[in-house]
């Protein structure tokens, strides 16, 4: 998995990024980043006259974690490939450049909510104004490569049964996934321990099909099985760890981070059932 | 291929199907995101309820999960409309959720219910719980075990039981082929077994004359049958239904590949006779605790089915009827109209139940009478079965600390990994919430076994603490991982890089987090007591980690002895406020001294004392140090009082210690308290069940109480754990003589072929020969061990020179025999003036004097004996010289002295200085030669016929 999909993402015209680039290099690190939460950033950033540079750093971060939720929420609304990609890229573009995110009310949602309420407005906003101009604005964008929209495409495709919201729900939980994984791969891979961390992710959730094969793992990596374990536990420790921070970002109390991941549970387990009936 | 895609689109912990998202394959969401949750034990929300079923919550607030399975979880739930106690599965969402499954889980529902058998849990209601659309149906709660954790727990189970199980299965399975329902997934997890009732079964075991004379008896227990329930038919599909025929499932697959009929894995139309390949998957499982075509994966299984042949040597290895084996092949026939219905399938359980009993009844009927004596006397002695480490009596906050693994390149490394492990685990035994297991009982077995609930279920705990250690120059690194044993699941893990002299610090981290994961309460003294940081140097540490080595040893010889003394004391030299080491050397000194495994000398008491005075002078607090104290007043002073009191104290700072219980079992049996003995005998086995050590003193007890049956369920105890172990098979022999059955000592000692260090062993063999008076065959053995004496075994070696000078006058060859025992005489006297207070040492020169016709020194040296070990100072040993007094006083012609001796020590509990220890009984005194001087006295007769 690739940290922050930086080449198959729809990039913000030139203008945006050269904004962004300028003011990104006032954030020194994660921790800096997640010292307060992106809410509370972004909600600070709208409380100001001028943007705050760690406010649209982390928009950003956040619009290039959350851009597939939105388009596959576009996709199932019936948008045809290449409008739902205008309208993601013409969101955030507005979203930057307006301060729409000046509107968001932490208090009274979870970022998740604010993004896909953002986005419904605009898209009612830009169908009012102007339905056959571009929904982007007409900006410039980098096009996403064939791949990957290749790949999304076929998720779209797959998820025809569920409604616009459980599509842009559970992409919001796999976005999520996929972040802390990737982040937890990434310190493995700084460690030198990238193939021990391939051979263990699949121990990460837990379940008990998993739990039994350490002994055969162990003759395959030549690691004794109270090693493997260990390894496998400081590992979910981490994950675990990572996750948490991952959804901190999205909420405003960390006291919500229980109450989030169980509503995302809940909503797979919905769409998993929604699923069974289907077939 | 089908059908492994199929089994991995559910997550079998969540039921939720598993695809693929944009953001790739990256298992279980559900899952995955639960691992973020603070709370992800808890599957059910607090306060919940299905229906008119509340969840029944465990102490610790979790909910009481029964088991759990592909289609769903079940917990103990109450039933509060008729407060009846109930089984209640709650099916996976995937599955419940939706019109049709709703549709579909009610009829399955419905046919279920429908179903009433004796064997066969039955389902009292089902319903949907509308808030969260969560299927559930309320079943028969049964309380037992799932065969499958009864062959884990027991291992494989016997044929004729097996066949019992069987039967009533068939005839479960007979009554749901008439309503046309199939189970689909029949397997020993889904099959509880419960304590049966009194029957009465012409087919019983015990003829009906045998159980009318056993029914006359009180406190007997006839025979019962265990009950089979077979569970979870709510999976059954209605196969009347027929329109629904592949509905069933979604074309997935259903069942455990293990125990799957082959028609299964090819999403075929299955009947009963799926169910019939799945019950003889099942008892072949049953028969030899493996199942029948192992794999890894479901086409693993699926390809040795249909082109390997049935290993049908483990069903003989087992010792499977042959009639059951032909029936086992014709069940698990690929075809199923091959496979017999369970109608026939009842009947050939029948015939086979028939071959068994009936090889079984003849040899019944010869042991007819020694089981009718043997339940007596169990039922006499054992109103209640013995149950040591049932599920039920195992504390929550139990650990026993298995052996680390050495990962160091160097193996001379091992004792580093074997002292830290000793030094969490006296940290932890420092706990007194917690229980934890004592470092001889686990040194057996494996640092990871595969078998971890039975290695728990033996320990008689709840969490096992495994670990690795590796060192590399002068850094530790310490691997941990905490597990609970039943499901084999991770509590925690950590990882400690440490240098030497800052091991400590992880072993008290250590010690902290287990007591926190099992949620131990820690006074400020016993956390003070694990964080203690025992020494600051680096070599003192190393040297003392050394010498625990070798006192954690389970046999205590003088070599174990000579090298832990050997360690300690540079340890010391090295750190002289080492206060740790100070007090372990002073404890190995003290052992060595009461056993002998060190000289016991003057100067080795003094030092034992020196060193314990030094530890407590140290650290007043230290619990090892008080420990050392009182076994210095235990072992070298014989000041009994002194020495409990310390122990008490001890007591305190290590509430875990088998020891201090061990050390007041030895106490008590010296004050003659034997009962008193015997409580602490069993406090101590209950923290150290597999202490072969304790078990075996435990034996002795009751061998010098002449307890015999149960000194000999003592030993079988040992032998199961170190099978045939030559002291313990000697121990038995020793008992068989004192019985006066020499044929069956004969039958035990003749295998064996004791070292001269072997000493009881080797005594055993030698009396053995006296008693049948073939002295001639021990001769030459004697001769050839005492041609090449070792001198390490010290005063020993004279001893078998007694023994082959008596064996030699027996044979009649009198002036070998003076030769010899003059020859022993010259050799004890030097080791009297050094050790002037060893009354073995004075008792054997005593029977040597004898020997050579020296009544008066061998009166003397008998009484001098006899004062230095009064019985009123030691009950245990004290006895010992007045025998020696007896023989003595007998060979000299003292029949009146010998008569007296005699007629004491029949009437008491004692420890003989002879042979194995095992003290004077009417058998042996009719059988030894030594007392043939006595044999016309009337006195001696009466001793004789007394039982």
């Amino acid at each position: 998995m690739k940290k922050h999909m930086p080449t198959d993402l729809p990039r913000l015209n030139q203008e945006i990024q050269g904004q962004l680039r300028s003011q990104k290099t006032e954030v020194t690190s994660r921790d800096g980043l997640f010292a307060s939460t992106s809410w509370t950033l972004v909600f600070e950033a709208a409380q100001l006259q001028a943007s705050s540079s760690q406010a649209l750093n982390a928009l950003s971060e956040l619009c290039e974690l959350y851009w597939r939720p939105l388009y596959l929420f576009l996709r199932r609304e019936g948008f045809n490939p290449d409008a739902a990609q205008d309208v993601t890229q013409g969101f955030f573009a507005d979203l930057i450049q307006n301060r729409a995110y000046a509107r968001a009310q932490p208090a009274k949602g979870r970022f998740r909510s604010f993004l896909l309420g953002a986005l419904k407005r605009f898209v009612v906003k830009t169908h009012k104004r102007d339905r056959a101009k571009k929904r982007g604005g007409g900006a410039t964008y980098v096009p996403i490569t064939d791949a990957t929209m290749a790949e999304v495409e076929a998720q779209a495709n797959y998820q025809d049964s569920w409604s616009c919201d459980q599509v842009y729900e559970r992409e919001w939980a796999a976005a999520l996934l996929c972040r802390a994984l990737d982040r937890l791969g990434q310190e493995c891979a700084m460690a030198g321990k990238s193939a021990l961390f391939d051979c263990l992710k699949c121990y990460l959730s837990g379940t008990v099909e998993t739990a039994v094969a350490y002994e055969e793992l162990s003759h395959r990596l030549g690691r004794p099985t109270v090693t493997l374990r260990s390894d496998v536990a400081r590992l979910r420790a981490r994950y675990r760890a990572i996750l948490r921070e991952e959804v901190r970002v999205t909420v405003e109390e960390p006291s919500q981070v229980d109450d989030e991941l169980r509503y995302l549970c809940q909503v797979i387990a919905r769409i998993s059932a929604t699923e069974e009936v289907a077939n | 291929m089908e059908l492994q895609q199929q089994s991995a689109a559910v997550c079998p912990t969540c039921g939720t199907r598993r695809e693929r998202t944009s953001a790739g394959d990256i298992g279980c969401m559900v899952c995955l995101l639960r691992v973020g949750l603070s709370d992800v034990a808890d599957p059910i929300p607090p306060g919940d309820q299905f229906g008119t079923y509340a969840i029944v919550r465990r102490n610790d607030g979790t909910p009481w999960e029964l088991g759990r399975g592909a289609m769903g979880i079940t917990f103990r739930a109450l039933d509060t409309s008729l407060d009846r106690v109930v089984a209640l599965k709650i099916i996976q969402t995937t599955v419940a959720w939706g019109t049709t499954a709703r549709e579909r889980f009610l009829r399955e529902a419905r046919a279920a219910a429908a179903l009433r058998h004796p064997n066969i849990a039955t389902v009292y209601h089902f319903g949907i719980r509308e808030e969260t659309g969560q299927c559930f149906y309320a079943m028969e709660l049964v309380e037992g075990e799932t065969l499958d954790m009864r062959v884990k727990r027991t291992g494989p189970m016997d044929p004729l039981e097996v066949i019992d199980i069987a039967r009533q299965i068939a005839d479960a399975l007979a009554a749901a082929e008439t309503r046309g329902l199939v189970h689909r997934d029949l397997k020993p997890a889904n099959i509880m077994i419960v304590a049966g009732e009194e029957r009465d079964d012409p087919a019983d075991l015990l003829q009906n004359s045998e159980k009318q004379h056993l029914g006359k008896c009180r406190n007997v227990a006839k025979p019962s049958l265990p009950i089979v329930k077979v569970i979870d038919f709510g999976v059954a599909k209605a196969l009347t239904e027929k329109a629904d025929a592949t509905t069933l499932t979604h074309n997935r697959f259903i069942g455990t590949p293990a125990f799957s009929s082959p028609e299964q894995f090819v999403n075929r139309m299955v009947d009963v006779r799926s169910d019939i390949y799945s019950l003889g998957a099942t008892i072949w499982y049953l028969l030899t605790g493996r199942t029948v075509f192992p794999g890894r994966t479901a086409q693993d299984i699926r390809g040795k089915q249909l082109s390997a042949l049935l290993p049908l040597q483990q069903l003989k290895a087992a010792r499977t009827p042959s009639r059951l084996i032909a029936l086992l092949k014709s069940m698990l026939a690929i075809e199923p109209a091959a496979r017999p219905s369970p109608r026939d399938l009842a009947l050939k359980l029948q015939r086979c139940r028939a071959q068994v009993t009936h090889r079984r009844q003849a040899w019944l009927f010869m042991l007819a009478g020694v089981l009718f004596a043997a339940v007596l006397l169990f039922a006499v002695r054992s109103p209640h079965p013995k149950n040591v480490s049932s599920a039920s009596s195992i504390p929550e906050k139990s650990v026993a600390v298995l052996p680390f693994q050495n990962l160091s390149d160097d193996n001379s490394n091992a004792y580093i990994a074997s002292g830290i492990e000793g030094e969490i685990l006296t940290r932890l035994s420092k706990i007194a919430d917690l229980k934890v297991i004592s470092q001889t009982s686990t040194e057996r077995y494996k640092s990871s076994p595969k078998n971890l609930p039975e290695v728990a279920r033996q320990l008689g705990v709840t969490y096992i603490l495994e670990g690795s250690v590796q060192k590399s120059r002068d850094t530790v690194r310490v691997n941990v991982q905490l597990i609970k044993a039943a499901n084999d699941s991770h509590l925690w893990a950590d990882t400690f890089d440490r240098k030497l002299t800052d091991i400590f610090s992880a072993e008290t981290e250590v010690a902290k987090a287990v007591a926190d994961q099992l949620q131990a309460k820690l006074t400020g003294q016993e956390e003070q007591a694990i964080s203690a940081k025992p020494t600051d140097s680096t070599e003192a540490y190393d040297a003392y980690l050394r010498g625990l080595a070798y006192m954690m040893k389970t046999a205590i010889t003088a070599g174990n002895s000579l090298s832990a003394q050997q360690y300690l004391k540079e340890a010391v030299r090295l750190d002289p406020k080492f206060a740790l080491s100070w007090a372990l050397l002073s404890l190995v000194d003290s052992r060595g001294y009461i056993t002998q495994s060190l000289q016991p000398t003057l100067a080795l008491r003094d030092e034992a004392r020196q060193a314990a005075q030094t530890a407590l002078t140290l650290q007043p607090n230290l619990g090892e140090a008080v420990l050392a104290k009182g076994e210095y007043h235990y072992a070298c002073l014989r000041d009994y009082n002194a020495a409990v009191r310390y122990f008490e104290q001890a007591r305190q700072f290590l509430p875990n210690s088998c020891r201090i219980f061990e050390f007041l079992a030895y106490v008590e049996r010296r004050r003659g308290q034997w009962d008193q003995s015997e409580s602490y005998f069993n406090q101590a086995e209950r923290l150290d069940p597999r202490n072969v050590s304790l078990l075996g003193q435990h034996a002795l007890s009751y061998i010098n109480l002449r307890r015999f049956p149960e000194a000999l369920r003592k030993l079988d105890q040992i032998l199961d754990i170190v099978p045939d172990d030559v002291d313990t098979l000697a121990q038995k022999a020793s008992i068989a003589q004192a019985e006066g059955d020499l044929p069956r000592a004969s039958a035990l000692l003749a295998p064996l072929r004791p070292a001269a260090s072997d000493s009881a062993a080797l005594e055993t063999q030698i009396y053995q020969a006296m008693l049948e008076r073939r002295p001639e065959q021990i001769i030459p053995r004697l001769k050839e061990i005492l041609a090449n004496p070792d001198p390490a075994l010290g005063f020993y070696n004279s001893e078998l020179r007694f023994w082959l000078g008596w064996a030699q006058e027996l044979a009649g060859d009198h002036s070998a025999a003076q030769a010899t025992w003059r020859q022993a005489r010259s050799e004890l006297e030097p080791f009297l003036k050094e050790q002037p207070q060893n009354y073995i040492l004075i008792g054997n020169l005593a029977l040597t004097c004898m020997g050579l016709g020296d009544k008066a020194a061998a009166l003397s040296l008998s009484e001098r004996a006899a004062g230095v070990i009064p019985t009123e100072k030691d009950a245990f040993n004290g006895p010992g010289p007045t025998e020696i007094l007896s023989r003595v006083a007998a060979r000299m012609r003292e029949p009146d002295r010998a008569i007296a001796a005699l007629q004491k020590l029949m009437s008491i509990p004692y420890m003989s200085p002879l042979a194995n220890n095992v003290p004077l009984t009417p058998a042996l005194l009719r059988l030894d030669p030594m007392f043939d001087p006595l044999r016309n006295d009337p006195r001696f007769q009466r001793l004789i016929a007394h039982q």
